[in-house]
């Protein structure tokens, strides 16, 4: 009986775990776009420290990703948005800690470029409005939506790597349901 | 240890193939594989890809001219944004653009009448083809034969008034408009009606479905906010419980086909107040409905129609609104005639009369003039249809083979006739037609103020272009026709005018009320009423191409390859008919079946309501063969001066 939950349990446990995992990183793979990600960046220092510090809420999101006056959305900020802190004519060490210092590695850029791209992009044939639902509020005044419900905790991320990728239609029309959005095919395709 | 054995090895395989299928499980990727094969299924189309970029420009599907914003995709169009976010003519812009089966070159039959396959068609080019329709013209009119050619368009702009113009050019009267709104009020009243909706205070909707594909939609849609915000009443006179009726202030359920009754008898209680309209006799017909005759006949409470009046006349700028339907239209002259009488009785600001200027009357030839001279004018399409002939036919953008309830009568003809459409998809008329000229979408249609938002699809050319060059070519026409093409014409075109007042004649009403008490009056044999409803995307059928605009339909309308009909409860219960049951419903013109039936409260008694719109016999794989088109059995008495049929009301019976 032992030997046989040997030679059974075994190579299940063994090919259980590496099953798992080379699934898994498949979905992820097919589920994201595989941008360069010239710059790596540090959510949770930025939130958690230098927000507060600037009297800025850890939901402050729009501060870097912020909207067109059209109301299109933004998404990944430019290298303009980063020296407006840290500024290009700042030193770049023993300038105190409450001051953003210059980062030489944004010399090579100009103010308009995005050295980083999107994990999330959906594909052309879809359209997506992150202002209507991110405005969208329950009668009480709360939000109905928050960024992490699609991207995943990058709060509390500390590099670029991705959490979460693209979403099938599925989970768009589960969202769509919970806030009331209409899953008519012509909301987001034409 | 001992010695391994195939046995072993067998559970060795077994378990790991087990980890593995679990793993792979666990992982989630087999659902995810479902959700693509769901996503597959859904036949979306997928942009090659490449630059993204919005394209800015003014919508030109209507009079509003709304900014209009075009995401693209490379060259692809992939989604268009209006500043009227509830406009369904955006919705469905691409639809059309793209659509898979959208006509790419004029086509000329080859096969039998009657099939739209493409095995009956050969592809040609526009000057073979366009040379070809002249000769035969050049031949009716030179043998004095040019008021056999005639035209039908589907709606009253440039493009139909340029076919109209070839038509007469021809030596012929038989240009048409297929019923609408403004073509429908145009013959009643002398000119169509331009509601300043926005600004009025009370509206008064006489069985006119506001926000179900009335008028132009984007507007309505406008103006809805506007009364919401503040505070106009809307009321809404209709026997069956429709989105506008359900949203309206006040819902007056009436009788079937009784609006113009009520519309009288809100007058009777205006003259009293010292309010007239029209001529002595026509008040002496409006003294007649005092409210509790009127109240007999909608069904209604005198002190509701009482109510009604008192408020419409102390509104600051009440309006009364006659066109009874959304998409599709079908009111009597009689009716719109009443209806424009309430608001001359209190002088609304929101309803006047105008008129679109047209090209003039073409000069004609001598061939022209004389095949005129023995021409025949009948008052409209469903008349022309019945009692005309013709041996050449011009159809623009229209279907009436599909839309008229003489669309049997009208395939009989077309089926020994030679006939050219105009059009961007192929349909139910177009199946005998000889000659299929595609047309262009509003995307691809330049204005008098700039370019076409999106270049035109495949050999696509405007319907106003193609009857331009056509014309040149008809040696009895071209001087009628100066323009180099449509766009030359649409910079020189100019505004609406005013048509005056309307002539309030006692003479249409009496004849129409006489009939309508017959038509009121239930017979044994035919008990029930039949009223249509439409879908605000379906419409009167043009929206039943569009894959998007199937997967919006509700399960109650249509399902399992079965239109659904909605019946009062009661009246379902005394006819034996239960939920969901199959029945057909037969009238003196024929029989449509089979349908399954929904009960409901929101259906007057003795009453059925069946959506429009369905029952295609081509207009694409999408639409082709869903449920039945109940124009079939519809009545079919013809207006005097409209020429239309009034197939609002038909008596039936479930069989």
């Amino acid at each position: 009986m032992k030997r046989t939950v040997f030679l059974i349990g075994i190579p299940f446990l063994v090919t259980l775990y590496f099953g798992f995992i080379f699934s898994s990183k498949g979905c992820n793979y097919v589920m994201a776009n595989h941008p360069d990600k010239l710059i790596d960046f540090n959510h949770k220092s930025h939130l958690s420290k230098y927000f507060p510090e600037n009297g800025l809420s850890k939901d402050d999101c729009t501060i870097c990703h912020d909207y067109y006056p059209n109301g299109r959305f933004k998404g990944l900020p430019t290298v303009a948005e980063c020296t407006s802190c840290h500024d290009r004519n700042a030193p770049s060490k023993d300038a105190g800690p409450n001051v953003a210092r210059r980062k030489p590695m944004f010399d090579e850029y100009k103010d308009t470029d995005k050295p980083w791209g999107s994990f999330a992009k959906q594909p052309g044939l879809v359209y997506f409005s992150h202002k209507v639902v991110m405005t969208a509020k329950y009668e009480d005044g709360r939000l109905k939506a928050r960024c992490g419900s699609c991207h995943g905790d990058k709060a509390d991320s500390m590099n670029a790597a991705a959490i979460k990728g693209k979403m099938l239609m599925g989970q768009c029309e589960d969202c769509h349901t919970a806030l009331n959005i209409s899953n008519k095919c012509a909301v987001c395709h034409d | 240890m001992k010695k391994l054995e195939r046995k072993d090895f067998l559970m060795l395989g077994g378990g790991a193939v087990a980890g593995g299928l679990a793993g792979y499980v666990f992982s989630g990727a087999p659902f995810l594989g479902l959700q693509w094969l769901v996503e597959w299924t859904q036949d979306q189309h997928v942009p090659v890809g490449g630059p993204e970029q919005y394209l800015k420009a003014i919508c030109g599907a209507c009079r509003n001219s709304c900014d209009m914003s075009i995401r693209m995709i490379g060259d692809r169009a992939v989604k268009i944004e209006t500043s009227n976010s509830g406009c369904p003519f955006s919705q469905n812009a691409l639809q059309l653009l793209y659509h898979p089966e959208r006509l790419d070159s004029p086509l000329k039959r080859t096969g039998k009448k009657g099939t739209a396959r493409a095995s009956a068609f050969e592809r040609v080019s526009w000057d073979e083809a366009i040379a070809d329709i002249a000769k035969r013209m050049n031949k009716l009119i030179g043998a004095k034969k040019g008021n056999m050619i005639a035209g039908i368009s589907k709606n009253d702009n440039l493009a139909g008034a340029l076919l109209n113009r070839l038509v007469k050019a021809s030596g012929s009267a038989n240009a048409y408009y297929e019923p609408t709104l403004n073509t429908l009020a145009q013959a009643a009243l002398g000119g169509y009606v331009d509601y300043d909706l926005d600004n009025a205070d009370f509206i008064l909707s006489f069985g006119a479905r506001l926000l179900e594909g009335w008028g132009t939609p984007c507007t309505m849609n406008k103006s809805f906010v506007a009364w919401k915000k503040k505070g106009a009443k809307l009321v809404q006179a209709d026997a069956v419980r429709t989105r506008t009726a359900s949203i309206a202030d006040t819902w007056l359920a009436i009788k079937p086909g009784t609006e113009i009754v009520l519309a009288l008898g809100i007058a009777n209680c205006l003259a009293k107040k010292g309010r007239a309209a029209g001529g002595a006799d026509w008040m002496a017909i409006v003294g007649k409905y005092t409210p509790e005759k009127t109240a007999a006949i909608t069904g209604l409470k005198a002190k509701q129609i009482e109510d009604v009046a008192d408020a419409f006349a102390r509104a600051g700028n009440p309006v009364a609104v006659a066109g009874r339907g959304g998409s599709g239209v079908s009111s009597s002259s009689a009716e719109f005639l009443a209806v424009q009488a309430l608001n001359a009785m209190v002088g609304s600001r929101a309803a006047t009369l105008k008129k679109s200027q047209d090209l003039g009357e073409p000069a004609l030839s001598a061939d022209a003039a004389a095949s005129l001279k023995d021409a025949k004018k009948p008052a409209g399409l469903d008349d022309f249809i019945k009692n005309g002939n013709f041996e050449m036919l011009f159809v623009n953008e229209a279907d009436p083979a599909y839309r008229s309830v003489y669309g049997a009568d009208l395939i009989n003809k077309m089926e020994g006739a030679f006939v050219v459409a105009f059009m961007p998809l192929l349909n139910d008329t177009a199946m005998y037609a000889d000659y299929i000229f595609p047309s262009l979408s509003y995307l691809e249609t330049a204005s008098a103020t700039g370019d076409a938002p999106l270049k035109p699809y495949m050999k696509a050319v405007h319907a106003g272009d193609a009857i331009i060059s056509l014309a040149k070519k008809v040696d009895d026409a071209k001087g009628a026709f100066p323009w180099n093409g449509y766009i030359d014409l649409v910079k020189t075109y100019g505004a609406a005018a005013g048509a005056g007042a309307a002539n309030f004649n006692a003479k249409v009403l009496n004849d129409y009320l006489a009939s309508l008490e017959k038509m009121l009056k239930a017979s044994d044999e035919f008990p029930l009423s039949l009223v249509p409803i439409e879908l605000a995307f379906v419409g009167d059928g043009d929206g039943l191409a569009f894959p998007y605009v199937l997967k919006a339909i509700d399960d109650k309308t249509y399902s399992q390859g079965k239109l659904w009909v909605q019946i009062n409860r009661k009246t379902a219960d005394e006819q034996g008919v239960s939920e969901g049951e199959r029945i057909d419903i037969e009238s003196s013109r024929g029989e449509i079946g089979s349908v399954r039936a929904h009960l409901t409260d929101t259906v007057a008694p003795g009453t059925i309501a069946i959506p429009l719109g369905f029952g295609h016999k081509a207009y694409t794989r999408y639409a082709r063969e869903k449920g039945v088109n109940p124009k079939e059995i519809m009545t079919n008495d013809i207006d005097p001066l409209t020429g239309a049929a009034n197939w609002w009301l038909t008596r039936v019976k479930i069989s």
